[in-house]
């Protein structure tokens, strides 16, 4: 298992402290480190838990659930999935995730760089719960990302 | 004088014309004219009994018995029963007896006429009307010492000598010439012609011999209503007609009706059938004391005629006129000969070229480049003076021929329309058809037009120019009818015959059924090299496609790969700024703006790169767009931005079929563009739909774009900046820019590149007409299709 977790040393997913937590599918580091980097410019405190390929995010996300009822701070908040990944890409994910009666109540947001509505539309139709540009300003993006956390963990009730 | 009533017709004669002057001639029912010629006597026998049942009524004059005294007798009243075996047996064919017989005429007061040596030599003629009904002509010879009884060696000799002088000859000239010598010789006629007929009946005299003190008739027309279309029927079934007195008083039938059929005797075959009044007249008019004429044929149609001509009356004898026949024949076999080697030698120079010419086409890939690498070959192969090729909106010009401003419309109006239905059309006389072709008739009387493709508007015109015929008529062709105070029409044959010159403009050659067979020879030759061709190119379509995909494939991956180092560079410059930004000089806060800056205007190249190859991958959708609705949208959009400084003109525009999201960015991008460039105070900018009539303007400014007569052009047209002619082909490539990048709003250079991928994708063109400091104008475009629903 090759899990890689920024902000703590810990290896397992349902080892995880008790900070809220969000799971972070995304291979490029310099995007990585933008989305910490916005994570940690926000009030809100949050646990980042970042996979960098699809495979990894699903057998991470599978093997929390059998803690699920135990453990609850061990499954993350919502997922923030980027659509191209080496391997098998985003779409795959967010389907796989949709279409697991155990997951599917899972919030995914997809953060990718492809503005085509054929994108979109087809997130969207596999269930994602929001559809996230990578500005390439670094001011804009920043903010998205604020809103995003004041949205997840202030604004809306969750499961 | 004949009276006929209009608008009379005749069950078995055919009508060829409505018009009242020409159809009362050829309505005229001249093989029952009831009367025959007086030189002989006419009986109607029955069958099988030979009992008289009609008779000439000169047969006191000839038999010194009253014509009623001879009706319902027997034959055997006036002949042996050894002459009515020899009837008998030349009715059944017999080769041993043949027309005509000779007979002695036996009469209650004695024989009249005794073969040999007495006052006259009876000749019989005898032919079957019907299956009951028999005419026997009966003709009296002036005894002479020529009057023998006629033997196959007699004939022999007769006929050997202008046969062999016939077959001597080696051109159609000579044959004629050599025909009228022999004739005029055998039968001492004052005048012998050939009449040549043409295919629209009209003749003309191409060979003559006659007395030195007439007057030539050489190379004289007559029009077709001199012989009217049911005499020439006659001519074509009965090869010999003799008049032997132009002034002859008609002997009527006794009874007018023939009793078995109850209708007027049929005289088709008869020798003694009574001339028309009106063809009597016309010869009295010419001066004509006797004629006799002997038809020439060439695959049982009427060719010409052996035309004789006699100042006072002559009598030809049976024999001689046998004898005249048979020379007839043996000529027409001649001519047709002579004829056919004249075609026969064209058509073998003709078919060694195609053999070439179609070798060549079908070892080519690019058919026009096959037609014209050898365009003397293009042009021999019909014989033409000129040829235009029409391929995609292009001419290519060989030889003689209408300029392009002329052969635009000349396709397009008169010949296009018509090849829809037509495989071929040929004419010889296009100013006839299309009167506009009047200017041009010098270069192009005569035109031979087909259509090869029609989807790629490939046409093939071949001309002939002029030639300026003078044609002789032997009087003016226009025969005067009068119209009677009772409303009837009198036909009155000319009087004058004294040559009358018609000029003949606009008309050229006719072309050959070789020559227009080569054509369509032609045409199937380049579709089946279309056709190989096609196949070829579904291949390296498919390739084409793949290889596109490929493309659009690459750009997308491309943009993505590329964009995400972009944002690393871009975001890393931001997080310097943020957290090191205090550390910085002035200079180095400016360093790491201008890279930011970098960062962004990559951005937005690969942006439009992304977009541009999307364009070319999404799935076209078919919306029905109103767009006087959408220009005025987007015009809408441009002045909450543009201010007041704008002024846009949306003149009425058609709704089409379309991708209404590409369609709208497409109208976007060149209002965009027109303002964008655009420096004076008051930016004007007019969107509307051109005129049918600068479509053609635009058509032949712009060869090479794919436009359709029907074709809608669309334009949007800005009084900017304008372009020079040597960049209208710059503003549209991808990231091509006039002008430094931070002028006039600083474009991305992709605008125009994706105006015309969608208007391409839409299968319509995009042109720019401008010049520098004069604004403009920006066309397109949107293919067929988008035009199909247009209202």
């Amino acid at each position: 298992m090759d899990l890689q977790v920024t902000s703590t040393n810990l290896t397992n997913l349902k080892d995880l402290p008790s900070l809220p937590l969000v799971l972070v599918v995304e291979d490029s580091d310099e995007d990585y480190e933008a989305l910490d980097r916005a994570f940690r410019q926000s009030s809100i405190k949050v646990q980042l838990y970042r996979c960098q390929t699809g495979k990894q995010a699903l057998e991470s996300l599978n093997q929390c659930i059998p803690a699920n009822q135990a453990c609850k701070n061990s499954v993350p908040v919502f997922v923030l999935l980027d659509l191209n990944l080496p391997g098998i890409n985003g779409k795959f994910v967010l389907q796989t995730i949709k279409q697991n009666p155990l997951l599917q109540h899972l919030p995914v947001v997809v953060v990718t760089t492809s503005k085509n509505p054929t994108d979109v539309e087809e997130c969207y139709r596999l269930g994602a719960n929001g559809y996230l540009l990578k500005a390439i300003e670094w001011k804009h993006f920043n903010e998205s990302i604020q809103i995003l956390i004041q949205y997840w963990f202030n604004t809306v009730v969750l499961p | 004088m004949l009276m006929i009533q209009p608008h009379v017709e005749f069950e078995d004669v055919p009508i060829t014309s409505e018009t009242v002057d020409l159809s009362n001639c050829d309505r005229e029912p001249i093989h029952v004219p009831g009367c025959i010629q007086p030189h002989g006597v006419l009986l109607a026998l029955q069958e099988p009994s030979f009992t008289i049942v009609q008779v000439s009524q000169n047969t006191q004059e000839w038999f010194g018995v009253p014509p009623e005294e001879l009706l319902d007798r027997p034959l055997s009243y006036l002949l042996s029963e050894e002459e009515i075996y020899r009837i008998q047996r030349c009715l059944a064919e017999d080769f041993e007896h043949v027309n005509p017989l000779q007979v002695s005429v036996n009469t209650p007061s004695g024989a009249l006429a005794e073969p040999l040596g007495t006052k006259f030599v009876a000749y019989c003629i005898v032919h079957r009307v019907s299956d009951e009904i028999v005419i026997l002509e009966i003709e009296f010879a002036q005894n002479t010492s020529v009057q023998e009884d006629i033997t196959y060696f007699d004939f022999y000799r007769q006929v050997k000598a202008p046969i062999t002088q016939l077959q001597k000859t080696t051109t159609l000239d000579e044959l004629c010439v050599q025909l009228v010598t022999s004739v005029r010789h055998i039968t001492g006629f004052d005048r012998v012609m050939i009449y040549r007929f043409a295919i629209s009946g009209a003749g003309e005299v191409i060979a003559e011999a006659r007395h030195p003190d007439l007057e030539s008739l050489l190379g004289l027309h007559y029009p077709a209503s001199d012989i009217p279309q049911q005499a020439r029927q006659l001519y074509a079934l009965n090869h010999l007609r003799l008049v032997p007195d132009t002034q002859y008083v008609p002997v009527a039938l006794l009874p007018t009706l023939n009793p078995i059929a109850q209708s007027p005797l049929d005289l088709s075959w008869s020798v003694l059938r009574s001339v028309s009044p009106v063809h009597i007249e016309y010869l009295h008019n010419m001066e004509v004391g006797s004629s006799m004429s002997i038809s020439l044929l060439r695959e049982g149609q009427l060719w010409g005629l052996i035309a004789c001509h006699h100042r006072k009356p002559k009598l030809v004898p049976y024999f001689l006129r046998t004898i005249c026949e048979f020379i007839g024949q043996m000529a027409a076999f001649e001519l047709i000969d002579k004829i056919d080697s004249q075609d026969r030698d064209y058509k073998i120079e003709l078919n060694a070229l195609k053999t070439e010419f179609f070798n060549s086409i079908s070892q080519q890939t690019d058919v026009l480049s096959a037609l014209t690498q050898s365009p003397t070959a293009l042009l021999n192969l019909v014989g033409a003076t000129g040829v235009a090729i029409a391929l995609e909106g292009k001419f290519v010009l060989f030889g003689q021929t209408p300029s392009l401003k002329q052969l635009q419309p000349l396709l397009d109006d008169h010949l296009a329309p018509q090849l829809e239905v037509k495989n071929i059309i040929q004419t010889v006389c296009l100013a006839q058809d299309y009167p506009a072709a009047a200017a041009y008739s010098d270069v192009a009387s005569g035109m031979l037009a087909m259509m090869v493709s029609r989807d790629q508007n490939f046409y093939i015109l071949w001309f002939r120019s002029e030639v300026n015929q003078t044609i002789t008529w032997g009087g003016n062709p226009n025969k005067p009818v009068i119209v009677e105070d009772n409303g009837e029409v009198r036909l009155s044959p000319r009087k004058s015959f004294s040559a009358w010159q018609e000029t003949v403009r606009h008309t050229a050659l006719p072309w050959k059924t070789c020559e227009r067979e080569a054509a369509l020879e032609l045409q199937s030759a380049i579709i089946n090299v279309a056709l190989r061709h096609a196949a070829e190119l579904a291949k390296l379509n498919a390739e084409l496609k793949r290889s596109n995909v490929d493309l659009d494939a690459f750009a997308y991956v491309a943009s993505h790969d590329l964009k995400e180092p972009l944002r690393g560079i871009h975001n890393y410059s931001s997080f310097l700024m943020e957290d090191y930004g205090e550390m910085l000089d002035v200079q180095g806060v400016s360093k790491l703006r201008t890279l930011t800056h970098l960062t962004r205007r990559m951005e937005l190249l690969i942006d439009s790169l992304l977009h541009y190859s999307r364009l070319g991958r999404a799935e076209l959708a078919s919306d029905s767009i109103d767009l006087n609705r959408l220009g005025q949208e987007a015009v809408e959009l441009f002045k909450i931005t543009t201010g007041d400084a704008l002024e846009i003109t949306i003149n009425p525009l058609p709704t089409i079929q379309g991708d209404r999201a590409q369609i709208n960015e497409l109208l976007t991008n060149l209002v965009s563009n027109a303002i964008k460039y655009n420096d004076s105070p008051i930016k004007k900018i007019e969107i509307g739909c051109l005129e049918p009539n600068i479509v053609r303007e635009q058509r032949l400014k712009h060869p090479h774009l794919n436009l359709q007569t029907n074709s809608q052009i669309i334009y949007v047209r800005d009084n900017g900046i304008g372009i020079e002619a040597l960049h209208f082909d710059d503003v549209f490539r991808i990231f091509s820019r006039l002008h430094v990048r931070n002028a006039y709003g600083g474009g991305n250079g992709a605008g125009l590149t994706i105006a015309q991928k969608i208007v391409r994708r839409h299968g319509g063109e995009i042109w720019v007409d401008s010049s520098l400091g004069q604004g403009s104008t920006f066309y397109f475009t949107l293919g067929e299709k988008s035009f199909k629903k247009w209202t």
